[in-house]
């Protein structure tokens, strides 16, 4: 496989304060990170252009939401981005999927066309967007070139969608990259539901959901999410991801086979 | 000091399925396990027992034992079946879930295990389990010393000795000592948040309970047999997660033997 692989920069934003981007871009390319998703808020937008100079690093998505009156602020992300081309879009208009979500896609899309800019649509959990089957079904509706999905395996797993294969089937034709961490079902995680710990921690199985992406041909780029509640010491938590992602992908080399499991009977 | 470790087959089931048998095996014999325990819990196994006997031979691996979990009155002709026909292992852990009739029953139940297992020279060892029918040491001491049977036994899993807050290590080993077979252990820390609402299973690096301590008392008492690790409830990417617990575990092998005095301290 052999993915680049990516890490979300909210691990770098903690209780204590949020790293400076250096910081940031050397520890990740010291790690062996191959890029950065770098969240809306973040006060780094403008220097996106310098991160692959200066460090070598892609800076593959931006993660935005939307909610209720943030419009003209999301629109003004699709049309200043520079050095990015990937938007992960999450939506928060209300208990579901709204027209206010429909209207804001709506609005961006023809920038997105003009811009050369992808939306991956971020199904997230206790959000209006929060199942793959919302954002395929919203996908399906828009059927537009530059509308996608972001794969999450933290929302898939925190959501209990369940049905891995079927959930990735659906997904398959919009599928632009795939998100994961290390995640166990807990009251004391994220939202009540569940936790978000570096790759080799937690209960689900990413070795089998990496080994269902490989079967299917899946070729883009893996990023990680990291939250709060890992806490701890920033760089000792992303390089074990690190470490652990790579171990899976030469597993999966080694023994495709080996992630092939049966359902649970119960 | 090379001592057996093992890895229970419930390992390779979380939340997102059971990894085939042959996987598993695969992944033990990789990493450098010993052996593994498979589960045919109530008498439904989700590994087919007949792929048992080819285990050495394909894998390089023991089959420690086998695991049966007992409804009495429900499931006993189930398990009679399978002590009377499954080849390849020697050791049955036998838990005590449920019982209809009551412990005259369970009784009878094992009972009637004690004679099949002398003719084919299977060995019985029951395994105290937390929310179960027998679920401390000491209940299962009293039935090995009431048919004080040479082909009966107990097993000590320090996960549900800790979970069941019956404490005394020393005491509890040394009462196990003329009965014990089999050894497990989990990394745990109590908490209501872990298995059953009492305890956590983690990997053995992790939790409350001092796997260092409980191996040296174990080494007091002259167990030289296999230890087992647990597997249940960790999941997440399962190879990393008994790369640490093998690690961890002939890691505190290496301190025992280099630091004996480490261990030399009063428990609880």
């Amino acid at each position: 496989m052999n993915l680049p692989l990516h890490h979300m920069d909210f691990i770098f934003q903690t209780r204590l304060g949020t790293y400076p981007l250096a910081a940031q871009c050397e520890m990740l390319a010291e790690t062996g990170y191959q890029g950065l998703t770098m969240s809306a808020w973040s006060k780094d937008l403008a220097s996106i252009p310098l991160v692959k100079a200066n460090w070598g690093l892609d800076v593959g998505a931006i993660y935005l939401i939307y909610r209720e009156g943030l419009e003209s602020f999301v629109t003004n992300i699709f049309e200043s981005v520079e050095g990015c081309t990937t938007i992960e879009l999450a939506l928060h208009s209300g208990d579901d999927v709204t027209d206010l979500d429909r209207r804001m896609l709506e609005r961006v899309l023809p920038i997105c066309e003009r811009r050369g800019i992808h939306i991956a649509l971020y199904p997230h959990a206790r959000y209006g967007m929060q199942t793959t089957a919302q954002a395929v079904a919203l996908c399906e509706e828009f059927n537009h070139p530059n509308l996608s999905i972001v794969f999450n395996g933290y929302h898939w797993y925190a959501m209990e969608e369940k049905a891995l294969e079927q959930r990735l089937d659906a997904v398959w034709p919009w599928l632009h990259q795939v998100n994961i961490a290390g995640t166990r079902r807990s009251p004391l995680g994220w939202g009540g539901l569940a936790t978000i710990e570096p790759l080799d921690e937690g209960e689900m199985d990413n070795f089998v959901l990496l080994g269902a992406l490989e079967r299917r041909g899946f070729d883009g780029r893996v990023g990680v999410l990291g939250w709060e509640s890992m806490g701890g010491d920033v760089y000792g938590n992303l390089r074990r991801s690190s470490v652990a992602f790579r171990s899976m992908e030469q597993r999966l080399a080694a023994h495709p086979e080996w992630s092939l499991i049966n359902e649970l009977p119960y | 000091m090379a001592r057996s470790i093992h890895a229970l087959d419930s390992f390779f089931y979380s939340s997102m399925g059971i990894y085939a048998f042959q996987s598993q095996c695969e992944m033990l014999a990789e990493l450098g396990y010993d052996g593994i325990t498979v589960s045919a819990w109530g008498g439904t196994p989700y590994t087919d027992l007949s792929l048992l006997p080819g285990v050495p031979a394909a894998h390089g691996l023991k089959v420690e034992a086998l695991y049966l979990v007992l409804h009495e009155g429900r499931n006993d002709t189930q398990l009679r079946r399978i002590i009377e026909t499954v080849e390849g292992v020697e050791l049955i852990e036998l838990a005590v879930q449920t019982s209809i009739n009551g412990s005259a029953s369970i009784l009878r139940f094992i009972e009637s295990i004690l004679p099949i297992a002398e003719r084919r020279g299977l060995r019985i060892a029951l395994y105290p389990h937390l929310h179960h029918v027998t679920q401390t040491t000491t209940q299962v001491v009293q039935i090995c010393e009431y048919f004080n049977h040479p082909r009966l036994g107990a097993s000590f899993n320090a996960y549900h000795w800790y979970g069941s807050q019956e404490g005394h290590l020393e005491k509890r080993l040394e009462a196990m000592k003329p009965w014990l077979m089999q050894v497990v252990t989990s990394g745990s820390a109590l908490s209501q948040l872990g298995w059953g609402g009492i305890a956590t299973m983690e990997p053995v690096d992790r939790g409350e309970m001092d796997n260092f301590a409980v191996i040296a008392a174990l080494d007091r008492i002259g167990y030289t047999g296999s230890i087992g690790v647990l597997g249940w409830d960790y999941g997440g990417d399962i190879y990393l997660k008994l790369q640490r617990c093998l690690t961890t575990l002939r890691d505190i092998d290496q301190r025992l033997e280099r630091r004996p005095a480490w261990a030399d301290f009063a428990l609880k």
